[in-house]
């Protein structure tokens, strides 16, 4: 008797050892790997030159036009921003080292296509130091599957008047910094 | 000593002889045993996003993985593959930012083929979550054979928000169970 219980109890043993669930399992690992995408081209308008030689230039300065402005664009898989500023706190006189003040220069941001109406400050701006982070414009998104366009219509001697500073070559590099929010 | 050694052999012995005595019952009743197998070619996805028409448009892996789903229960015929993940997003290597779960779908891209034509329906379209949720399900045949279902499904990450992530690689791992459903 005890034998055959014990039979039994084996015979149960055996039947667990071939139970199985019926599920199965896999895992796949999916990953995303994102390559931010952050670039501006200067299309047009590298290489500003004001060329003051008449009264009317001196007094009411020179506006914008073709000649004085400044084409871009922007692609950006994120949102961003721009800044403007001068390399140097003043322009410096190539010939004679002395030196004008950047507020002679103005500026008037136009978005021409895609994220239109993103200009910071409308209107004319005085140029500014790098340092002080000017923004020129924003988007809240990425770019579209065209780069956003932008013109800066650079002015200069309008509002401060470049009179009574002496004769020579006055220079400074713009930089337009992209920059991903 | 002498004596359990015996005992121990003995015990063996009977074990052994209950599971072939057992193993012989059962194949000779059912020819299949009840099992669920979950074949998966392409068991990983990866997506690059370099291009302004990829961040735009999102990014597609077509057919990227077939799955094989082998299916057999004498008591219940009805089975179901379930995806989910226990992520509740897709998150950065470093775990600062994240992606919602909600930008990554999964697509059954061909049509799923029974070799015993049992019935079969699915989701053409499905974003996991930790919820489990059934892609796909079906009622095999109640005899002997076994339930054999192929397709192929595709990832689809969508833009929206990608705009707002830093570069970096993202990561979450897709579940998928196989059982019986109820």
């Amino acid at each position: 008797m005890r034998k055959l219980i014990f039979v039994v109890i084996l015979a149960f043993l055996s039947q667990v050892g071939f139970a199985q669930a019926v599920q199965d399992n896999a895992v796949i690992p999916i990953s995303v790997t994102l390559n931010s995408i952050l670039r501006l081209n200067v299309t047009s308008g590298g290489n500003i030159q004001f060329v003051f030689n008449t009264m009317a230039q001196y007094n009411g300065g020179i506006g914008v036009s073709e000649s004085t402005t400044t084409a871009f664009t922007v692609s950006s898989s994120r949102a961003y921003h721009v800044n403007i500023g001068a390399e140097d706190p003043n322009l410096l006189g190539v010939e004679y080292g002395g030196d004008l003040g950047l507020d002679v220069i103005e500026w008037v941001g136009t978005a021409t296509a895609g994220n239109v109406g993103a200009i910071t400050t409308a209107g004319a701006n005085p140029l500014l130091n790098r340092t002080a982070n000017d923004e020129f414009c924003n988007s809240a998104g990425a770019t579209g599957d065209n780069p956003d366009s932008y013109t800066i219509g650079w002015s200069a001697g309008q509002t401060v008047s470049v009179a009574n500073n002496a004769p020579d070559v006055y220079v400074t590099n713009v930089y337009l910094s992209l920059i991903p929010d | 000593m002498i004596h359990f050694k015996r005992k121990l052999t003995k015990f063996f012995t009977l074990y052994f002889f209950s599971c072939f005595l057992f193993l012989s019952i059962r194949v000779g009743a059912q020819p299949y045993p009840d099992f669920a197998e979950l074949r998966v070619i392409g068991s990983s996805a990866t997506f690059f996003f370099k291009t302004m028409d990829q961040f735009k448009n999102g990014v597609t892996l077509n057919d990227w993985t077939t799955i094989r789903i082998r299916f057999k229960c004498k008591d219940n015929p009805n089975w179901h593959l379930l995806i989910w993940t226990e992520f509740d997003s897709i998150q950065s290597i470093d775990g600062t930012t994240s992606i919602p779960l909600s930008n990554f779908s999964v697509k059954i891209t061909s049509e799923p083929t029974d070799t015993i034509n049992t019935t079969i329906d699915y989701h053409e379209e499905l974003s996991p979550s930790s919820i489990k949720t059934s892609l796909i399900w079906g009622s095999a045949n109640v005899d002997s054979l076994i339930t054999t279902v192929s397709f192929k499904i595709s990832y689809t990450i969508s833009p929206n928000g990608l705009g707002s992530l830093p570069s970096g690689t993202f990561f979450f791992p897709l579940r998928l169970t196989l059982e019986d459903a109820p």
